[in-house]
């Protein structure tokens, strides 16, 4: 009796021993993942540009619409925003070379500082969403299941923030499962409360990278505000090495 | 009449004991209302005196918004909204000016925004009031210059608070320390060039103003001074976008807004939605000139800082009135009393008008100032009525012991033939002789408490204090209202606490309630 008894409980733990390591070969390397994401959209060597189109709408209010031309250099950590339109704003520029950004107010011909986490016009959209993120190096995965958003199988992994200089504590990712591309995004406030939704039903193999030419952005707090973020005339063309100076904003905005 | 009142003296005077400890009781109850009250009172007639001649004037005209709003801004969820532009304010000025009570009317612009000295690194954080120099300083005085002068009309320039200005000179300070050099600057100077930047309409803007002036509040009642400061109209115009409008038709294409409409954010992902196509490194429209990248030329070029062509043509526009946009309309009454009834006209005049517009009281502009002091006010009135109520009650046990005391006195006055109505007048007068006096002692001693305690001053020793005291110190003051008030109150917890038991006593038959002992 006592024998067989052992030999149930021994047979239950090595079939529970099978199920774990059964269960831990499935597990997706997630760290590797975000790295990816990362260098998917990051242009290495290569300089990107394109025009994008950002309309907002807020209910009871006709919708606002900007455009802007990014210059992005990854490898040094730089990139400028020029906005095109509408007439009232064109000239006023963003620019960022290493940890500083700075804005151009081409009216008054002066240069502030300023950081990632700024709207862009008062808009959802932040100068981050259009620049390379770093989320291997931000977040770490603390949580994930297997999902699905519309066609695509996807991994909805939570992320929580490794340190303090980020613009949200945690954030939920859908990515999917063929290819490390991260189809929607939410961002937590710190007390749990969702900030904003990013939806990324669009991309384009720019140059061998992804980048999203389609980002619709639901604001979570105020009920009704969207942006749509569209990409066009993206490029990898080589850009001078004075595009990404104050001289050039100064200059191009006359 | 006489008779009852020399009966019911020589009641009192004959118990006397008894007496003492209800009228003492009785002058607690008066202190504690009337010293109560002479706090809640001047707190609240501080804070009322202090927002209506420093910020708000009596009344406050704005433009329709989603959120709260006040003269500070709009309270939206998610942040703070623009502040919505007043419409017709040309009809809105002419209307109120028309109504009796409006003795000043100043317009006003509101916006936050950063500013720092031109070319030097460091910057703060603060409230601009957009004012129209020659009506604001007229109608408010909130404003001592300690170093400087105020604006002139017409003028662009910034009159900075202190507390700001120190607040810069720290920035600079810290900006520098990050920075690892020596601060540019170790003080804020009349004639600096001020940049300061906001946000509006025109997007992310900034603008170059001289300082003309710093200032200190005039009195210790201008709660939130510190985060005030001044700008003439124009600029804040420019800052905001309001003097050049909001730009060109831009046509966009369909694809460029069509995810805004979708409901199902999973038919978003029906295809793949991945364009796996390869870009040439010459694709895109835009390789080779670089300084081209507008569609048109801009304007000609005006001076750093200045307004530019499309700037000078809406203020010329404006300029000779003060019709020009505007967030605020503010109008000063000769009385506080008709504020209600001017709040409501206006409102008929701009439903009728269809214009879309409201006034509001001096607490609705307040805001937020307002709303922390009121809820710390309620709070105080909960407790001083909780105070009250417990007075009360020792007060109504008190006189019932006493009457209840006095059954068997009760029975023989109605076995030596005295009426129910004539007991009843006997004890209401005793009440009212006990409650006046004791009740005069209490007012006297309340008035000297508060007295002691104006003199003295509470200081406010945080800035809730100093929010909920409208400045930094309290000096309470008695009012004839709190004085009477409290008073018929108290009369009236005694006179009430005599009905049951005095009730219960004529109950009973007199040759019972004279075995009574």
């Amino acid at each position: 009796m006592l024998i067989h008894r052992t030999t149930r409980r021994a047979s239950i733990a090595l079939g529970l021993l099978f199920l774990v390591s059964a269960l831990g070969a499935d597990t997706p390397d997630f760290d590797a993942m975000l790295r990816e994401i990362d260098q998917l959209g990051q242009f290495g060597d290569r300089d990107f540009s394109g025009v994008y189109t950002i309309v907002s709408q807020v209910p009871g209010q006709d919708d606002s619409v900007t455009q802007a031309r990014l210059f992005r250099r990854d490898r040094s950590d730089q990139f400028v925003l020029i906005i095109l339109q509408p007439q009232i704003q064109r000239g006023q520029g963003y620019l960022q070379t290493g940890d500083t950004v700075y804005f151009y107010d081409p009216e008054s011909r002066r240069f502030e500082r300023t950081t990632l986490r700024d709207s862009i016009q008062g808009t959802d959209a932040q100068n981050r969403d259009l620049v390379r993120g770093n989320l291997s190096q931000d977040y770490r995965v603390t949580d994930w299941e297997l999902g699905r958003l519309g066609s695509f199988d996807t991994y909805i992994l939570d992320l929580e923030a490794t340190g303090t200089g980020v613009d949200y504590d945690r954030i939920r990712l859908w990515v999917r499962t063929d290819r490390p591309v991260v189809l929607r995004e939410e961002n937590y406030s710190v007390s749990g409360r969702l900030l904003r939704t990013l939806l990324f039903p669009r991309y384009a193999n720019v140059g061998g990278q992804a980048v999203p030419t389609q980002i619709l952005i639901v604001d979570g707090i105020n009920e009704g505000e969207r942006t749509q973020i569209t990409l066009r005339d993206p490029s990898v063309a080589a850009i001078p090495d004075g595009v990404f100076t104050r001289d050039y904003l100064e200059r191009v905005s006359r | 009449m006489f008779s009852i009142t020399r009966l019911a003296i020589r009641n009192l005077a004959q118990h006397r004991a008894k007496t003492i400890i209800v009228g003492s009781i009785i002058s607690l109850g008066v202190i504690v209302l009337i010293v109560g009250n002479s706090f809640m009172e001047t707190a609240r007639l501080g804070i009322e005196r202090a927002f209506i001649n420093n910020y708000t004037g009596h009344v406050m005209i704005t433009g329709l918004s989603r959120g709260d709003i006040s003269l500070f801004g709009v309270q939206s969820p998610g942040g703070v909204e623009e502040t919505p532009v007043l419409p017709s304010v040309a009809a809105i000025r002419e209307f109120s000016l028309s109504l009796d009570p409006v003795v000043q009317l100043t317009p006003q612009l509101t916006t936050f925004g950063q500013f720092g000295l031109d070319d030097v690194e460091g910057r703060t954080f603060g409230l601009l009031f957009g004012i129209d120099a020659e009506t604001y300083f007229d109608m408010f005085q909130s404003a001592r210059v300690v170093e400087g002068r105020l604006p002139e009309p017409g003028e662009r320039a910034m009159l900075m608070s202190v507390q700001r200005a120190e607040a810069l000179v720290e920035a600079i300070a810290r900006r520098a320390e990050r920075d690892g050099i020596e601060p540019e600057r170790s003080d804020v100077r009349v004639g600096d060039r001020i940049a300061i930047s906001s946000f509006g309409t025109g997007g992310f803007r900034i603008r170059l103003v001289p300082l003309v002036g710093i200032y200190e509040p005039t009195s210790g009642e201008a709660v939130g001074s510190e985060f005030i400061n001044f700008v003439d109209a124009e600029t804040i115009r420019s800052l905001t976008g309001l003097s050049t409008g909001t730009g060109s038709e831009i046509v966009i294409r369909e694809e460029e807004r069509t995810l805004l409409d979708a409901e199902d954010f999973d038919l978003l992902f029906a295809d793949d939605g991945f364009d796996d196509f390869v870009f040439d490194d010459d694709a895109g429209e835009f390789s080779d000139d670089w300084d081209a990248i507008f569609d048109g030329d801009r304007e000609a070029d005006a001076e750093p800082g200045e307004p530019t062509e499309a700037d000078l043509a809406a203020l010329a526009e404006a300029a000779g009135s003060d019709s020009g946009p505007w967030n605020f309309l503010l109008l000063r009454l000769d009385r506080t009393a008709a504020v209600p009834a001017v709040v409501t006209r206006i409102n008929a005049f701009l439903e009728d008008e269809g214009i879309a517009a409201r006034a509001w009281d001096w607490e609705q502009a307040a805001g937020p100032f307002a709303t922390t002091a009121d809820i710390v006010r309620i709070v105080f009135n909960v407790a001083i009525i909780i105070v009250g109520v417990v007075a009360a009650i020792v007060i109504m046990n008190t006189l019932v012991i006493s009457v209840m005391e006095r059954t068997a006195e009760i029975g023989t006055m109605r076995a030596l033939g005295a009426g129910k109505v004539f007991v009843w007048r006997l004890f209401f007068t005793e009440s009212l002789v006990i409650t006046g006096v004791f009740g005069l002692i209490g007012m006297g001693l309340g008035s000297l408490i508060t007295g002691v305690l104006y003199l003295i001053g509470i200081p406010a020793t945080t800035t809730f204090l100093e929010v909920l005291f409208a400045g930094p110190e309290l000096r309470p003051v008695v009012s004839w209202v709190s004085l009477l008030g409290s008073v018929g109150i108290v009369a009236t917890v005694a006179i009430l606490a005599h009905i049951y038991p005095v009730m219960v006593a004529l109950r009973v038959q007199p040759v019972r309630a004279m075995k009574v002992d």
